[in-house]
Order: structure tokens, then sequence, then C-alpha cells
């Protein structure tokens, strides 16, 4: 398993250094935005909003989104694991691996090790720029940044665990088109939901987001470890069931 | 002498492709060349012996052990080469060595930087840079690097120039010098394995034609030179194929030394493996037992 790990991260070496330069790029962009919303003209249009109704809730919410979003990039970083089921496919390495000492479901498994690893590398690169904005700046707390970067953490893995079982059914065929399945289910749901609301339900529930989401960290995490063994179990029993087809 | 391979009633149907029923034995020492035209079922048989794509119905042994039962187990003592590489081009010789070091539990990081010195690889270059020849090349270094007893080769050596080609021929001669050594070597380019082949197998539409001894195929077949009128003379039981031309006729024989007593007004030759194959060939797609017909058109001259 130790090999196929380290083969993944071969074919991912480059996104991780990509990946590095972002985490660098928005710790930067972090301490930029704090100090234009503090000082700045950030600042200023921000607090033209104070004025509206629930403006202050709402300054709230978006002055804090908006670093939060910035400290979640690297997060996102974690989806290029699909990479290697494109590079698997562009080398052929299915019939070499089919050839090796290793079974399915080791193969399998590797995959979704070599996941969770890069995700908690990329939970790491996110609390370093979250803990370097928190250090620099009187923003938020450390331990606040903390719960917002696991909760998108748990989020994007759970994207992943819905993805994985369909890269495996398809074989890494029409890689896009999966990626995108679950982003436009949930995008849909939104645009629906949000739709039937009116402006000021709208701000309640942004309001209510922001103040909230991160209550639920630990019951996101719980399902994010579900989801994670009901993922690898539909792939591990999929690739045992077929070959390689022809 | 035992088998190392040992399939029985293989049958893997695709759609409009099958296999229907191989019975193929691979004597333990020495190389088995598997010969047939591109489609004619030897990846698939590969595949199937590697239990890389499942099959309907079929008994296979390795080492005498059940293939999928002691799947791992048998494949710590198999390398494999295929037609195209398989590593991610990203990867660095360095890099995939690293890699077999987990999977191979006799994987000689000495053996396989032996290999690349010898075949002039370089340790740190993305494997993607390399020629068709040093990618086959990798392929072999890595599986003659863990104490392989066993070579399963998919045409190691289509689309390689002669010199490369040799020089792959004579590492695979190198290899079964050890006496528990044996390969299976798949090819289209009957020339290579009439060189280097022990056994011979032909496969053709997903059955299998002939097996033998190389040697014993070549001594048995043989081809009649004769004037057309002639060939009534020939019992059709002698013959597996007849290929006509302005000149005359051509007819293969399957017991070369009593046609060579029975038919003296027949000019005896010897047939090669590439003749065989084409006569045996040609036979299956009539889908007769007896004699094939092949007819030649002599221009010119």
């Amino acid at each position: 398993m130790v090999g196929l790990i380290q083969k993944d991260m071969c074919v991912l070496r480059r996104q991780l250094l990509t990946l590095l330069e972002v985490a660098i790029g928005v710790t930067v962009l972090g301490v930029l935005f704090f100090l234009s919303a503090k000082y700045g003209n950030i600042a200023k249009e921000l607090a033209s909003m104070e004025s509206e109704p629930n403006g202050e809730a709402m300054f709230f919410v978006a002055y804090r989104m908006t670093i939060w979003m910035i400290l979640l990039i690297p997060m996102t970083f974690l989806t290029t694991i699909q990479e290697c089921f494109k590079a698997d496919i562009q080398a052929g390495f299915s019939v070499v691996a089919g050839s090796m000492p290793i079974s399915k479901r080791t193969l399998v498994c590797a995959r979704y090790v070599g996941s969770m690893l890069l995700s908690l590398f990329c939970l790491g690169v996110s609390l370093l720029a979250g803990g370097m904005v928190a250090v620099t700046t009187d923003a938020f707390a450390f331990s606040e940044i903390a719960r917002w970067c696991l909760c998108a953490f748990a989020g994007l893995v759970i994207y992943n665990m819905i993805i994985f079982p369909l890269l495996y059914w398809f074989r890494g065929k029409r890689m896009d088109l999966i990626m995108l399945f679950p982003l436009l289910t949930v995008g849909m749901y939104i645009i629906i939901k949000g739709g039937q609301l009116d402006d000021a339900e709208l701000t309640e529930a942004l309001i209510y987001l922001g103040e909230h989401a991160a209550d639920y960290t630990w019951i996101l995490l719980g399902i994010m470890v579900v989801c994670v063994g009901i993922s690898c179990g539909i792939s591990v029993w999929l690739e045992e069931r077929r070959g390689l087809g022809k | 002498m035992s088998n190392v391979i040992e399939v029985e009633g293989l049958c893997k149907r695709y759609d409009g492709f099958a296999i229907e029923n191989l019975n193929l034995s691979i004597p333990q020492g020495g190389i088995m060349g598997f010969i047939g035209a591109n489609g004619a079922g030897k990846t698939t048989t590969i595949y199937s012996i590697l239990n890389i794509i499942p099959v309907d119905a079929g008994r296979i042994r390795i080492f005498g052990k059940d293939y999928k039962k002691d799947e791992q187990e048998i494949k710590q003592d198999i390398g494999v080469v295929f037609d195209e590489m398989g590593y991610h081009e990203i990867m660095t010789p360095l890099q995939i060595s690293r890699m077999m070091k987990f999977i191979y539990h006799n994987w000689s990081e000495t053996e396989f930087a032996k290999y690349l010195d010898r075949f002039g690889l370089p340790y740190k270059k993305q494997c993607g840079t390399f020629s068709r020849g040093m990618r086959m090349k990798l392929q072999i270094a890595v599986a003659l690097s863990h104490e392989a007893k066993l070579l399963l080769m998919d045409e190691p050596t289509s689309g390689l120039d002669p010199v490369v080609r040799n020089e792959m021929l004579d590492i695979f001669q190198e290899f079964v010098e050890e006496e528990d050594h044996t390969i299976l070597l798949s090819s289209h380019i009957i020339e290579d394995l009439e060189r280097i082949a022990d056994e011979i197998a032909f496969i053709d539409k997903g059955r299998i034609l002939l097996a033998d001894n190389k040697d014993v195929i070549l001594e048995q077949h043989a081809i009649l030179k004769g004037k057309k009128q002639d060939i009534s003379k020939i019992r059709s039981e002698d013959m597996v194929g007849v290929k006509r031309s302005a000149y005359g006729v051509e007819i293969l024989v399957h017991d070369a030394s009593a046609c060579r007593r029975r038919y003296p007004e027949f000019l005896c030759e010897p047939a090669s493996l590439e003749d065989i194959m084409l006569y045996y060939v040609s036979r299956e797609s009539k889908g007769t037992t007896g004699a094939s017909e092949m007819t030649v058109e002599n221009k010119g001259a």
C-alpha cells in the first residue's frame, strides 16, 4: 500500500508544490484583506452596510466570511486526488497493477488513504494560514478558524467520497461530468430553496450560517467518517466484482 | 518436466470475440512462444492467466497453485512485460524502484540499478521522455529485479528496431539459463520466436491450433511442391493446407517423414513457423478440419 501511495504522491507532486505557493498567497491575501477591512477602502464600503436593516450583523458575516473563504482556498486542493485517476488511465496503470501482487482491496484502499493524507495536508495548510492570520490580526480566534477549516475539510472529503465510487464505476471516464454532478445537485438545491425565501429570510439564513455553521463541525466530521467507510466499501466491491473489461 | 502454467477449458466471451475451451500447458524451464495474429486472443489469455480480467469458465493453475486463491503469492514470482509501459510518465526509474520495494518481497534495488546501468537507462529522468525501446527495457528491468521465476511477456518486441530486439532476445535467453526459469512470450513476430523459443503454441480466434516443442513442430511439418495435376495423389488427411499458384502447388503436410516417402514425385522442403501458422490460420478461417486452399497470383516473372 505504501508503494501505491508513493506513486500517487509522485503524480500529485506538482499540485502539492502549487498548494504551498497558494498557502503563502492566501495568508498574505488574508492579512491584506484584514488591513483593508479595518483601515482601508473595504472598511469604508462595509461601514455603509451598517445603516441597512440587519446591517451590523451582515457586516460581521461578510467581513468574516471573506477571510474564511480566502483561508479555505488551500482546502480545495484536496479534490486534486482525482488527478491520480486521470494519471492511472493515461498510463494504463490498471493493467500493471493487475500483474502485481496487490489485491484490488489494497489498490482501492491505498487511493483512499492517499486521499485522506492529502486532505489532512490541505487541512494543515489551511490551519497554518489561518493561524498566521489569527496571530497577525485580531479578526478572530484561532479556535474559530480551526472549526471552520474542519467544517470545510469534512464537506470536501464527503464530496470526494461521493465521487470516488462513481469514478470506479465509470472507470475514470466522464470525470468532469462526475465531478460536477454533486456540485450541480447541491447548487440546484440552494438556488431552488434560496429562490423561495424573500430578502429578509435570506439575510437571516446567511447570518445564521455565519454564526452557527461551525457548531455543526463534529456532526459533519462524524458524517464524513461514515461516508469514507461506505464509499471505500462500495469502491472495493466494484473493483473486486469487475475486471478490466475490454 | 512439471508445468508452470496449466490452463484448462478457459472461456472468455466478448462482443464479437471469444476464447472457447482453451487448453494450454507451459512446461518449466525454457521459453514458450505464443504465436497468433493481432486479435487472436494472446493478450486476453495472458490477462486471464494474471486474473486481470475475469474469465467466464476454466481452471488456471500457476506453479501448481490456484491462480485466484493464491494470487498474491503467485504474483510475487511473476515478472510481466506488456507492449505498453503502464508506469506514469512523470515517474523516474528511481521512484518506480521505491514503489516496487513495497510491493515485491524480493525486490532488489541493487539488481534494478544493475539492469538500469546495463540498459543505459537514467535513474532520475522521467520515463515519459523515454523512447519505446527504453520503456521496454525499463519494464524488463522491473520484471527481472524481484527474483521472478516466470516471465509473462505480451508483444515485448513489437515496434522495436532490430538492434534493440536482438538485445532483448539475448536477455530472455540469459534469463532461462536458470533451470527453473520460464518465459511465456507472446508475439506476432515469428522470426523472434523461431530464434529463441523451445515450445510453440499457435492461437487463432481464441483457439489453440497447435502446441508442441518447436523442433518437433518444424520436424513434423513440411511443404511439398509439385505440379497441379499431382495434387490428387495426396491423401486429404495428410494435408494441412494447399497454396495454388501459376507454377504449381505447395502443400503443407503434418507428417513430413511419411509424406517424403509416400510422395517422392513432390519436392519436400522444410516449413518455417510462419508457413505453418499461415496454413493453419487459413484452414481455420475456412472453418474446415480438412486442408485449406490458398491461391497465390504470381505476377511478372
